[in-house]
């Protein structure tokens, strides 16, 4: 049986990286005439990918091992 | 327009049409039963990993990611990246509802999406107005896909533009009509599986043919650095875009993840492993998909620029020419590239057609009509209306092309997920809170819909940027979850 501590897919905590990383990747705080490239693409464009990719993984991991197996959706209203 | 299209393509490709009419032959030879829940749902089985995953890929990446998506990158240029986000999101946003959805769908056989709701509230009301808001949207979406169907068949033949979409339309929706016929959900998801492949092959064929072509995106940027007309695509986006990339995160992720056929799919896997795996997979395929739909966007801005509004969705038709016209190889890899457009387009449109049938069949006809009726009546009452709804959507589609007051396919998006994202504390809080009732539900989602129709076109509302589904939900919320509350404390 495993001993890891099952993080619930409602988690406040997992959401707030989540939110944090699309914020990221928000491009609002550039500045508007940026037109510096990394790898041909503009620099806040490869941020934005970055931070999808990461929050990607965050999905996948959560999706992979936090996934409720046990808990009994709720049915019908109280 | 000019053909590069000769004989031996069009007979790769009608005998590509042909295989999926022949799966959906042995679709049907192998269903054990007419039940609906065999027919919408592929039988008590259940699909497995590699089947659900290619059927989810095929469904969600549709005619819109490849046309659409590319043509919104043309126009706005490195700011449509928003659109890799977005599709994340959506994959993200499961993580709210498919753990609990599909353990509920497995225990008590759920065929139509809104089964769920008929069990969690049993609130008709309620069930009529998620029903309408889904077939609706469905209806949207099919109506794009046909629209694009179309227009995929104007960019690559020589014939009259009009004659060329309303063959196109016509020639492509009764393929789809066939198969699907024939065989219901497994015809579905086997011929995904064909299309999610060629589709997958279709991307990559496509980024090393822009490149190979037009150069890598470091050739693109700076030519378009170097023009005062185009050096706005590679600029971050201003105040504004960024708070409709913020609303595009938001109501894609919680609206997409409400795509009726996708809740149908989270109904139909096999087991909670084979859809956590499904959805690990899924959620980095914007990155090779709707990413490759970006740069071939912005790659086309720097040499075929000037098309503006309905004309830059046929950007890429624009672009399969030109690659077509200088070698072969590239010839050939454009034909399989159209194969995959088509399967992009019929995928999604097979599934938003079967989802929308179940649903006026189960929740329509079945409810309201003849309630007495039995399967064999029920299979024949769903075969009229699959007919009868992809002619009429098929006309309205016609119509709409020859009017020439012809609609993005991103504002019929736009639409769809406004509509959509009402669904959300119905399906999402309904979940997981117990305290939340059908008739708040009901109330709040109507108001959230009247709310969201009538801010449609409300010039203040594109002004902040933000889409009018945004302060439909605020108030769909606000009387969801406080009538609830309201009605527990008068009950106390």
């Amino acid at each position: 049986m495993s001993s890891r501590k099952s993080i619930s897919c409602l988690s406040p905590r997992v959401w707030l990286v989540f939110v944090i990383l699309f914020a990221i990747g928000t491009p609002f705080y550039w500045h508007p005439d940026d037109s510096r490239l990394v790898f041909g693409l503009p620099v806040w464009v490869v941020v934005t990918l970055t931070t999808t990719f990461l929050a990607a993984c965050l999905a996948a991991w959560m999706f992979l091992n936090h996934w409720p197996e046990g808990e009994e959706p709720t049915d019908k209203t109280e | 327009m000019d053909i590069p299209f000769g004989t031996g393509a069009f007979v790769f490709i009608a005998l590509y049409l042909v295989s999926l009419i022949v799966i959906g032959w042995f679709s049907m030879r192998s269903r054990k039963s007419r039940s609906m829940h065999e027919f919408y749902l592929g039988g008590s089985s259940g699909i497995g990993f590699i089947a659900l995953l290619f059927t989810l890929y095929a469904t969600q990446y549709s005619g819109n990611t490849l046309l659409g998506f590319s043509g919104r990158a043309y126009s706005i240029g490195y700011a449509w990246t928003v659109s890799v986000v977005f599709m994340t999101a959506i994959v993200i946003c499961y993580l709210l509802f498919a753990p609990q959805l599909h353990k509920l769908a497995r225990k008590h056989s759920f065929v139509t999406p809104t089964d769920f709701l008929k069990h969690r509230y049993g609130f008709k009301p309620l069930n009529h107005l998620a029903t309408l808001i889904m077939v609706a949207a469905l209806g949207n979406y099919f109506l794009a896909q046909l629209t694009a169907m179309g227009r995929a068949a104007q960019g690559l033949t020589n014939m009259n533009p009009e004659k060329a979409f309303i063959y196109g339309v016509i020639g492509l929706a009764t393929i789809m009509l066939i198969y699907e016929t024939m065989g219901g959900f497994k015809a579905v998801v086997w011929t995904d599986v064909i299309q999610g492949f060629v589709l997958a092959i279709g991307f990559l064929v496509l980024i090393v043919l822009v490149f190979k072509q037009y150069g890598f995106p470091s050739t693109t940027s700076l030519k378009l650095l170097a023009s005062e007309e185009t050096r706005s695509h590679i600029l971050p986006p201003d105040a504004q875009s960024c708070r409709k990339w913020i609303s595009y995160t938001l109501i894609f992720g919680l609206g997409g993840s409400l795509y009726p056929q996708a809740i149908q799919r989270i109904y139909a896997a096999r087991s909670s492993a084979t859809l956590k795996k499904s959805l690990a997979v899924m959620v980095f395929l914007p990155l090779t998909t709707a990413l490759i739909a970006v740069l071939v966007g912005v790659t086309a801005v720097a040499h075929f620029p000037g098309l503006e509004g309905a004309q830059a969705d046929r950007i890429l038709a624009i672009i399969m020419k030109d690659i077509s016209a200088h070698s072969v190889i590239g010839y050939g890899l454009v034909v399989l590239l159209f194969a995959a457009i088509l399967g992009a387009l019929m995928s999604t449109a097979d599934s938003c057609l079967l989802t929308t049938t179940s649903m006026l069949t189960k929740d329509v006809y079945q409810t309201v009509i003849s309630k007495n009726a039995d399967e064999r009546q029920l299979a024949r009452a769903g075969n009229i209306i699959s007919w009868t709804l992809v002619f009429l959507l098929a006309g309205v589609a016609i119509w709409l092309n020859q009017k020439g007051g012809k609609p993005t396919l991103i504002r019929l998006l736009d639409m769809k997920f406004d509509m959509l994202l009402q669904l959300v504390p119905a399906f999402m809080i309904g979940l997981h809170w117990k305290g939340l009732r059908g008739k708040p539900a009901f109330f709040g989602m109507l108001a959230g819909l009247i709310i969201s129709l009538a801010l449609f076109n409300a010039s203040w509302v594109k002004e902040i940027g933000f889409h009018a589904g945004h302060y439909g939900l605020l108030f769909n919320l606000s009387i969801s979850i406080g009538g609830s509350l309201y009605m527990k404390r008068s009950e106390a």
